[in-house]
């Protein structure tokens, strides 16, 4: 794009040089040679052709590079509109708010191909949130180690195996199934199927659907168990480490029984919440001393029911991430919860127009890549 | 037709078929104390729960995961 736009205005400066000269080379002949012959009037006749082409040239090329203008405000300007008040995040972390503007113009196949991989010894703990539709997925790696949280809908599974496949993950160290919800345990079948797991973390919730009745069925076929979330219990994945921070008690709706944890890597905290509503978030405030994050994965794709603003207000995230379906029928995510999100200042990125979104943490700073 | 209801999102119940494909069924065409992981029925034009069916298979569910819960 920066050569194409030296080229243009290359041109525009030859241009404004060559089309004055030719205009008064002509203007000059014709007043010398305006009693000769027919003939000869060819001449001024061919100069001023060319003349007549160059500035067609000259305002196609400017309309060429007002669209290319053009484009970058509308980049631009979705990107604010998405990630609302950048100016906060510009103050608070330069390195990450400026990449935004061109967040939108990045190129998928820079993500998730293997070839950005760190060096196994760098301290570098990347979080990605997979673009799968209606459901949630995210895959943490930490130097060498990667664990998942989430699969997404059955028909998510391949998807995220590919993912993973193509980020170089070959086995996960820890994998969390957040509630027994299709749209987040669906694909989970695939990935037992697909990678050596470690450890399976799943409260012990029940749900009667199929779905969740084979997933039972294949880890027991694989000789597996699942690990019950302990409160406070800690986990360490290479260079980051992450605590449970809920389920607390067992309560009547799945979605407040889902698993939350606390990743931290340096600075920078990381919240991930699955579906918690306003019962769960009360009890995880009162029970929690640390539960700032930088990241915040909004709980239940951006529903009303929850993210309360207590429970943002103490987050006090910079920046906001919504797994959600473009055109869902449950309207996710609700308007009032993106005004509360918006009242405490954060970004927010969304799956449905971002597409895939990957933070990487040096332990200090945070840079933000989408792939929509 | 068997549905089993996976979940509630706003109006609806998101309830999977037999084939594990999915149907949202407006909430207020289900009996009131319908609840997730219920089976449900169609039958006579409206939508009932299969309280025997829907007991089989939490106590079954029960049984797996007592198994394989550390």
């Amino acid at each position: 794009m920066a050569l194409l736009s030296n080229i243009l205005t290359a041109f525009w400066v030859l241009a404004l040089l060559v089309v004055p000269a030719i205009f008064i080379y002509n203007i000059g002949k014709r007043k010398n040679k305006h009693s000769l012959n027919k003939g000869k009037k060819l001449v001024p006749t061919i100069s001023g052709l060319l003349a007549i082409c160059l500035v067609l040239l000259v305002v196609a090329g400017g309309i060429a590079e007002l669209i290319s203008l053009e484009n970058l405000k509308t980049a631009q300007g979705s990107s604010e509109r998405i990630a609302t008040n950048s100016q906060t995040s510009l103050s608070v972390d330069k390195k990450s708010a400026s990449p935004q503007v061109g967040v939108t113009r990045q190129n998928v196949s820079s993500i998730g191909n293997g070839s950005e991989t760190p060096p196994p010894d760098q301290n570098i703990v990347e979080v990605h949130f997979i673009d799968v539709g209606q459901g949630d997925s995210i895959l943490i790696k930490s130097g060498e180690l990667a664990m998942l949280i989430d699969a997404g809908e059955i028909k998510s599974g391949e998807t995220v195996t590919n993912y993973l496949k193509n980020t170089g993950i070959s086995k996960l160290e820890y994998l969390i199934g957040t509630h027994p919800h299709t749209d987040h345990i669906g694909g989970l079948s695939s990935i037992i199927q697909a990678f050596d797991i470690k450890t399976i973390i799943m409260p012990k919730v029940e749900n009667t659907t199929k779905t969740f009745d084979e997933l039972l069925d294949l880890i027991k076929e694989k000789g597996l168990k699942i690990t019950s979330p302990v409160v406070g219990q800690e986990y360490t994945l290479d260079k980051a480490t992450f605590k449970i921070l809920a389920p607390a008690k067992k309560y009547k709706g799945i979605n407040d029984n889902s698993v939350v944890i606390r990743l931290s890597h340096g600075e920078n905290d990381f919240l991930f919440t699955g579906d918690i509503e306003k019962k769960a978030e009360k009890d995880i405030l009162d029970n929690t001393k640390n539960l700032d994050a930088e990241v915040l994965k909004v709980a239940h794709h951006g529903s009303n029911s929850s993210s309360t603003s207590k429970f943002l207000k103490t987050v006090k995230p910079k920046y906001t991430v919504i797994c959600v379906g473009e055109d869902n029928k449950y309207k996710h995510p609700h308007p009032e919860t993106i005004k509360r999100i918006e009242l405490v200042g954060a970004l927010i990125y969304r799956t449905d127009l971002n597409g895939s979104i990957v933070f990487k943490s040096d332990g200090s700073e945070i840079t933000i890549t989408t792939t929509k | 037709m068997q549905l089993i209801i996976d979940r509630f999102e706003g109006d609806y119940a998101i309830c999977e078929r037999e084939d594990k494909t999915f149907i949202n069924v407006p909430r207020k065409q289900l009996p009131k104390d319908a609840n997730e992981g219920d089976v449900i029925i169609f039958e006579n034009g409206k939508y009932m729960i299969d309280k025997e069916t829907t007991k089989k298979r939490r106590d079954a569910i029960r049984k797996k995961m007592d198994e394989l819960w550390d």
